[in-house]
C-alpha cells in the first residue's frame, strides 16, 4: 500500500515539474513570428508607450469608458490591452504594442 | 453506537479532488464572464497569471488521474467503477426509483460522471492551451498555433467556452448524484471524500 503511493507521489512531482518548466520555456522564448503588423492608419510613436497614451489612443478610437487597461501578450508580442464599453453601446478590447504603439488588434462583442 | 467506518478514499484521491475543484474555480473565477465585475475591480496581469496556471495545474491533476485510474488502490481504479452503458443506465434507473444498492466505491453511476468530466476538462484545458497559443503565442501550442487567423481563433474560443460550460453542467449533476445519493443511502458523501471513510 505504501508503496504505490510513494511511487504516484514522485510520478505527481514529476508531472508538476516538466508542466511547469515547459510553460516557463515556452512563455520566455517563444517563437513571436514577426508577423506584418496592421496597417490601422494609427500614427505610432518609435518608442515604447506608456498605460495613459494607450488609453489615450483607444478613447480616440472608441469614445467611451475604459474598464480595464494590463500588460498582455498578442501573437506573441507584448501589448497593452485596453478594455472600453463604448458609446457605441460595444465592448472594445483593444491591443497596442507596448514596444511601438502599433494597433496589433481591435475587436468587439 | 458508532457503526463500525473503513478507509475507502486513499490519501492522494482526495487531495486530486479538492484540488481540482479549487483550480476549476480558480480557473472560472479569473476568467469566466459571469465575474466580470469582480474581475474588473482587479489586476488584469493578476487575473490571466492565475488562469494559465490554474488550467496547467489541472493539466496535471487529470494527468495524474489517469495515472491513478490505472496504478492506485482498488476504489481509484477505473476497472472498478467503469461500467457498460446498459448497466449504468439500468442503475440510473434503480437511483431515480429510490432502489439502487448502496456501493462502497463509485456506483455506475457516479464512475460515468468522473470519466465524462475527465474528457470535458480535458477538451477544456487542451483548447485553452490551444486559444493561449494562436492569439497569444505563449504556451507549449504556440508554435504550431503561431499563423492562425481570426476565424481559427474565434472557433477556438468557442470550443473553450462551450466545454467550459459543459463541464460546469456536469459539476451540477455531479453535485445532485452527491445529495441524492446521500439521502438515499443515508451517509454524508461528502464527509467521506474528506476523511476518506465510509460506512463498512
Amino acid at each position: 500500500m505504501k508503496k504505490p503511493i510513494a511511487l504516484s507521489a514522485a510520478a505527481l512531482v514529476a508531472i508538476f515539474s516538466t508542466f511547469s518548466g515547459a510553460a516557463t520555456a515556452a512563455d520566455t522564448a517563444s517563437p513571436a513570428p514577426a508577423a506584418v503588423p496592421m496597417s490601422t492608419g494609427t500614427r505610432a510613436p518609435a518608442t515604447e508607450i506608456s498605460k495613459e497614451q494607450a488609453v489615450e489612443m483607444a478613447l480616440k478610437a472608441h469614445p467611451g469608458e475604459v474598464t480595464k487597461v494590463y500588460q498582455d501578450t498578442k501573437k506573441g508580442k507584448k501589448t497593452w490591452e485596453v478594455k472600453v464599453l463604448g458609446k457605441d453601446g460595444k465592448r472594445w478590447e483593444l491591443h497596442y504594442e507596448i514596444k511601438s504603439g502599433a494597433l496589433v488588434s481591435e475587436e468587439s462583442k | 453506537m458508532k457503526a463500525k467506518e473503513i478507509k475507502v478514499w486513499d490519501p492522494l484521491l482526495r487531495l486530486f479532488h479538492w484540488t481540482l475543484l479549487g483550480s476549476f474555480c480558480a480557473a472560472w473565477f479569473s476568467q469566466g464572464e459571469l465575474f466580470e465585475s469582480l474581475q474588473d475591480r482587479l489586476s488584469g496581469e493578476l487575473l490571466q497569471e492565475v488562469h494559465v496556471w490554474a488550467g496547467y495545474a489541472i493539466a496535471a491533476l487529470l494527468l495524474f488521474r489517469l495515472f491513478w485510474g490505472f496504478v492506485g488502490p482498488r476504489y481509484a481504479r477505473f476497472s472498478d467503477f467503469v461500467r457498460r452503458p446498459g448497466e449504468t443506465l439500468a442503475y440510473l434507473k434503480a437511483v431515480l426509483s429510490w432502489r439502487a444498492p448502496r456501493h462502497l466505491g463509485h456506483n455506475p453511476a457516479g464512475g460515468a460522471m468522473i470519466v465524462i468530466l475527465l474528457l470535458s476538462l480535458s477538451l477544456t484545458i487542451v483548447s485553452g492551451l490551444a486559444l493561449y497559443g494562436a492569439d497569444k503565442g505563449l504556451g507549449p501550442l504556440a508554435g504550431w498555433l503561431a499563423d492562425a487567423g481570426e476565424g481559427m481563433i474565434d472557433a477556438i474560443k468557442e470550443t473553450h467556452e462551450l466545454a467550459t460550460n459543459f463541464t460546469l453542467l456536469l459539476v451540477v449533476g455531479h453535485l445532485l448524484g452527491v445529495v441524492w445519493e446521500s439521502l438515499l443511502h443515508r451517509e454524508n458523501l461528502v464527509r467521506a471524500m474528506l476523511t476518506g471513510r465510509k460506512r463498512a
